[in-house]
């Protein structure tokens, strides 16, 4: 399979992603975190953009990958919301699927870009062990290094997410 | 499609909607006033205006039942035809069917509108083609310069009223006395009916006729009133010349030249529903045209005045409309159509002097920077400041007027939302079979957008329940003398700064003691908590998780959302719920919200170093507490005694789970007390740091199942504040009846509870918490050395000096949520209770004293728990007040007996005086048997007994009005309780007593008050009758 639209290269505690660099909004260096008490684990915090407030998600918690200190918040990558791919000349088919609030990942920095017509190989076995495989399209060799492309839209819909705590339960009535 | 034309669709949606929003409410009123012109008009011009925007985009199915609607209406203005129940009613469902197909236009053709139009069409063709006669010529002369309603002469005629034709002289008859115009006119009207006058002159152009009529002007008013002519001139001090009685004869003989007017013609209209629809075909248009020319034809002899003929009716559009090929519809795909209706729904209609407005204080702001740029480039000097200040100063006055400007664009008036109310009700009525009337009051109160969509469904749940739960159906209503006709009032009012809806009906009311039953069924609330309740608090049950007070669900209401989703949405508005309810009066729920809800003012605070904001409408004073607020420690909660009153308390920092320091938790801290609507808590926090309006923020979705969060906010240098739901901190951490205010669980129980003081015992052990045992219930305290309690297993026992028993040991503390206590020292206290039959004692470290205390003043709403009476201040100290048989049944020294289940279906009433011994047997009893009811002394219980069954009598010995021997007496000497089973509870347990107890035939005397005794005296009583 390759690519056809560019993808953008980050590394996040060693590991090297990509992902649709057309749902990028914008690279925020060093964000100041407000940590949220009581957020589920993938929430790292908010952050303020501009007059808007976005949710810091952790990638690593999203993928499933052991959370461990310290985390990456040197860059936060910023996705587009819904309404914005939707509105581009060209929206990417799964934009519906991107989330309506601004949302963005933490991670340690921003390297390259993947031109358009790169081959995207299926994971080897084994090499992506523990990672959330809905999450992964799959990987691209580049030098020594095995890149994980990441499947952008499906890291908003978390199904598995671990609903926190509600003391209030509705019992609705039929 | 081009972009233009999407626009002028969007914009056609948009307009359409609003028309069919006008038509239902016009219609409705229309039903209830069918003369009313204007509305008239109204009808007719909305229908006219979808007609002819709808066939400027070709969607030709809504121009036909449009065009259909508009041949009706033609004839009903022209007052060729009346509005009758059935024209509302197939208009409200023409109209509903236009509705459907203008929020999908491109695909209205395939909504089913064959029933609408045949019945239109029929409408038209039952219509006579010419009026027989010419109307006039049966009328005397000199009422043919009157424009005549019919309608109005024939209910005339119906009520029997006397008609007259007064000639006046404005000035000379009217304004010499002394009277305005307006005035005469006005009092004339609460008379009787004015039918016409002949000056043309319309009563609403009364206001300037003083000025403009000065010669005097002769004005005709054909009139009709209940009144004599006498009485009719002494009322206006008019002179008999002025009047002239008009025979009734000719007024009859012209009614029936009006040939709407004679109702037989219209009550075949209803089987119009049974006939078959004919097939939707070209020849029903055909057929439908040919009434209008007719009704075009007649306008010259229209009867009442109208708004100018209308020039919509051109034969060009009805050329065009069958004509319109129905492919043409559906050219468009409808992606496109859905991603324009989004757009229809953003769009906001803004009145031009707010766009002018914020155009204005935009300018300012640029001014206002312009300076600030300048005073940057020049940089700072000893000048600067001032001037900085200024500048700061000016465009913090254009921001507030930006800030306001905004919010006031955003405002609506509720009118907008109420009006949809008017269909919602009349159609619950004709489905209820209940007359409704739908009041609305304040529609001109303006709330926030956001605010009023929200609102919509918990307002439709309302109505809906006003309507099929609250009102009875009309002969109950008569039965109960009131009239047939409910009410629904709606009503929008400011009150204290913020908006408060009323959802109010004159129905039947909540039954509070249903509610309660219901409750404690559903397991919200346990039966002593319910039973605790005031009215009113058990009527707030409704909004409680898992409740819903109607009994059967029916298609109106109970679709699956209860009073608490209500409750829940309203919240998450930032608003409150609150209910009123009489028996037999009615219903109210009343619904408080925020003027908007972009910008609040909040409370920014800090905990654990993070800042939090928290709604100031939520808190009502801040506490630093110290010696002045003490924190105490009840029942391992922590609670603040604040004035007269114990605020429990909730730390934020343990509530969010926040790690924290020591120095953190040795600081100084601040409590921000709470008021929610029932409940009232201090909030602890690091710290407070200053007043702010707020803008709020939504939260992402990620973070929307966190439940302490309403949203989030940016403060001046941009950190983010998150802002706090103090009812979900809250959540079920509050005593389970903290609901209850403090204040009325006293008063309360004071009347519940005897009035007069128990003597108690206050000891602590180990820790500092102060614990009470009534003296009653206590057989001795000994004092022993701490070397003579031996450990056998996991208990404690004390061996009795004689050698021969001993006393197993509890330790509060293990039973009960408090602090557990240190080691013993020395010397320990040992509690020994009385009227259990289990060698138990209670360990304390100290005898603090012995106190007197008021039932009253024990107060369970801070901290309860089995074991637990509650709390009461005692020696100036908060102290827990133990509940002896409750603790020894949570230290397990009942044992489950098989034989309870015999008592399973029994109906137990217990007469005891003391509060005390009445929960003790409360306690062992209330789950064991079917029903328990109390008295509170002999003549009740005698009264009850006589009212209701009951298996078995409980009752004290010594109490007020008529004691346990004579109430005993009474029932063995009465025909009907003679063999009831008596059991006599008492401490007194002398040779007289019992002698006595025997003497009037008491079954079984029991002086113990464990629940095994007692389950084991009510066996032996009921086997004793059943042998």
């Amino acid at each position: 399979m390759k690519t056809k639209n560019p993808l953008l290269l980050f590394n996040s505690r060693n590991r090297s992603y990509a992902c649709d660099l057309i749902w990028i909004r914008e690279v925020l260096r060093r964000p100041s975190i407000r940590i949220v008490d009581g957020a589920p684990p993938i929430v790292r915090g908010l952050i303020h953009l501009r007059g808007q407030i976005l949710t810091a998600i952790d990638l690593e918690a999203r993928l499933g990958l052991p959370a461990e200190e310290p985390h990456p918040e040197n860059r936060c990558l910023v996705f587009k919301t819904s309404a914005e791919l939707l509105a581009l000349p060209d929206p990417p088919p799964d934009a519906t699927q991107a989330s309506s609030d601004l949302v963005g990942i933490l991670v340690d920095n921003t390297s390259d870009i993947v031109p358009p017509g790169t081959t995207i190989l299926p994971p080897p076995p084994g090499e992506l062990s523990g990672i959330d495989p809905i999450c992964v399209r799959g990987v691209i060799p580049i030098k020594d290094n095995l890149v994980t492309v990441l499947e952008t839209s499906a890291l908003f819909n978390n199904q598995k997410q671990p609903t926190p705590q509600k003391p209030k339960l509705l019992a609705l009535q039929s | 499609m081009s972009t233009q034309e999407n626009e002028m669709l969007a914009l056609f949606i948009q307009e359409a909607e609003e028309h069919l929003q006008t038509l239902d409410n016009d219609l409705i009123l229309l039903e209830s006033n069918p003369h009313d012109q204007e509305g008239i008009n109204r009808v007719f011009r909305a229908v006219h205006s979808i007609k002819g925007t709808a066939g400027f985009f070709g969607f030709s199915g809504i121009v036909e039942l449009a065009h259909a609607m508009e041949n009706v209406m033609s004839l009903v203005r022209d007052g060729e035809m009346p509005v009758s129940p059935e024209l509302i009613n197939i208009f409200l469902a023409a109209t509903d069917k236009l509705k459907i197909m203008v929020h999908d236009p491109d695909r209205s053709s395939e909504v089913d509108v064959n029933y609408e139009l045949s019945s239109l069409s029929r409408m038209l063709s039952q219509e006579p083609a010419e009026s027989k006669a010419s109307p006039e010529s049966v009328l005397p002369s000199y009422l043919l310069q009157f424009n005549i309603d019919p309608i109005i002469v024939r209910d005339g005629l119906r009520h029997g009223r006397n008609f007259f034709v007064l000639e006046l002289r404005l000035h000379a008859d009217i304004e010499n006395q002394n009277q305005t115009i307006l005035e005469f006119f006005n009092e004339l009207d609460s008379l009787g009916d004015i039918i016409a006058t002949s000056t043309d002159v319309g009563l609403e152009a009364c206001t300037g006729l003083q000025e403009e009529i000065r010669p005097d002007l002769i004005c005709s008013v054909f009139f009709c009133t209940p009144m004599e002519d006498t009485l009719l001139l002494g009322a206006f001090n008019l002179p008999p010349s002025t009047i002239t009685p008009v025979p009734k004869e000719p007024l009859q003989e012209w009614i029936r030249t009006q040939p709407k007017l004679v109702p037989s013609q219209y009550s075949t209209k209803h089987q119009i529903q049974e006939e078959p629809t004919p097939p939707r075909s070209h020849q029903v248009h055909e057929s439908k045209l040919v009434p209008v020319t007719q009704a075009k034809s007649r306008d010259d002899n229209k009867l009442i005045p109208t708004t100018p003929p209308s020039q919509e009716i051109t034969p060009a559009t009805l050329q065009t409309r069958p004509h319109q090929p129905q492919s043409q519809d559906k050219t468009e795909p409808t992606t496109n159509i859905q991603s324009f209706r989004i757009k229809t729904e953003e769009t906001v209609r803004l009145n031009v002097s707010i766009l002018d407005t914020l155009m204005n204080l935009a300018g300012e702001m640029v001014v206002g920077r312009n300076k600030l740029v300048r005073c940057a480039e020049a940089g700072l000097g000893p000048d600067s400041i001032g001037e900085l200040q200024a500048i700061v100063q000016q465009i913090s006055t254009v921001t507030s007027d930006l800030q306001r400007t905004v919010m006031a664009a955003r405002l609506q008036p509720v009118g907008n939302l109420f009006g949809k109310f008017n269909r919602i009700v009349r159609d619950l009525g004709q489905k209820l079979h209940k007359e409704i009337r739908l009041e609305i009051l304040g529609e001109d109160v303006e709330l926030d957008r956001t605010l009023l969509e929200g609102l919509s469904d918990p307002l439709t749940h309302l109505v809906r329940n006003a309507a099929d739960h609250g009102l009875e159906p009309p002969e109950e209503r008569r039965a109960a003398g009131k009239p047939p006709v409910g009410r629904i009032r709606l009503a929008a009012a400011h009150f204290h700064g913020r908006v408060q809806i009323e959802v109010r009906d004159d129905g039947r009311g909540l039954n509070p003691q249903k509610i309660r039953n219901k409750a404690v069924e559903r397991g919200i609330i346990s039966a002593e908590a319910a039973a605790r309740m005031s009215d009113q608090e058990a009527c707030r049950l409704i909004f409680m998780p898992g409740f819903s007070t109607a009994s059967t669900v029916t298609d109106i209401s109970g679709r699956g959302v209860g009073m608490d989703v209500v409750k829940t949405n309203i919240e998450k508005l930032g608003g409150t719920v609150d209910l009123e309810s009489e028996p037999g009066r009615g219903t109210a729920v009343i619904i408080r919200l925020p003027l908007t809800l972009a910008i609040i003012p909040a409370l920014i605070v800090s905990c654990g170093g993070r800042r939090f904001a928290m709604p100031q409408i939520n808190v009502e004073e801040i506490v630093a507490p110290g010696p002045d607020y003490p924190l105490e420690i009840l029942g391992g909660a922590q609670v603040l005694r604040l004035r007269n009153e114990l605020v429990p308390i909730l730390d934020l920092a343990h509530i969010l789970g926040q790690k924290r320091t020591k120095e953190q938790d040795q600081a100084q801290r601040f409590a921000l007390i709470i008021g929610l609507d029932h409940a009232r808590y201090g909030l602890l926090v690091d710290e407070i740091d200053n007043m702010e309006e707020i803008v709020v923020k939504p939260l992402g979705r990620l973070l929307k199942g966190v439940p302490w969060y309403s949203g989030a906010t940016l403060l001046g240098q941009g950190d983010i504040a998150l802002i706090l739901e103090p009812a979900a901190l809250a959540e079920g951490r509050l005593p389970q009846d903290g609901i209850q205010d403090v204040e009325v669980t006293k008063s309360q129980s004071s009347i519940s509870q005897e009035s007069h003081a128990q003597r108690i015992l206050v000891f602590r052990d180990g820790t500092h918490e102060r614990f009470a045992i009534p003296l009653s219930v206590i057989s001795r305290v000994e004092r022993v050395p701490s070397s003579r309690i031996e450990r056998i297993g996991s208990k404690e026992c004390l061996r009795q000096a004689d050698n021969r028993s001993t006393l197993q040991l509890l330790r509060v503390a293990n039973y009960i949520p408090v602090t557990p206590p240190p080691d013993y020292e020395e010397e320990v206290y040992v509690i020994v209770p009385r009227l259990v039959h289990h060698a138990i004692g209670i360990m304390a470290s100290e005898i603090v004293d012995s106190a007197d205390i008021y039932p009253g003043q024990i107060d369970s709403s801070v901290v309860s728990a089995p074991g637990l009476l509650g709390t009461a201040t005692v020696l100036d100290r908060l102290t827990s007040v133990i509940d002896i048989y409750g603790l020894l049944e949570v230290a397990g020294f009942t044992q489950q007996n098989n034989e309870t289940a015999k008592l399973a279906n029994l109906r137990v009433l217990l007469a005891e005086d003391t509060s005390f011994f009445r929960e003790a047997v409360l306690r062992a009893l209330q789950h064991v048997v079917a029903k328990l009811d109390l008295a509170n002394d002999g003549e009740e219980a005698w009264k009850m007994l006589n009212e209701k069954e009951y298996d078995v009598l409980i009752t004290d010995i010594e109490m007020p009005k008529l004691d346990g021997f004579a109430l005993t007496e009474r029932i063995r000497s009465s025909t009907k309780l003679c063999s009831l089973p008596v059991i006599a509870l008492s401490a007194r347990d002398s040779e007289s007593f019992l002698n006595r107890a025997k003497q009037v035939g008491i079954d079984h005397y029991e002086t113990k008050f464990d629940r095994d005794r007692i389950i084991a005296a009510v066996l032996k009583v009921i086997s004793q009758q059943n042998e």
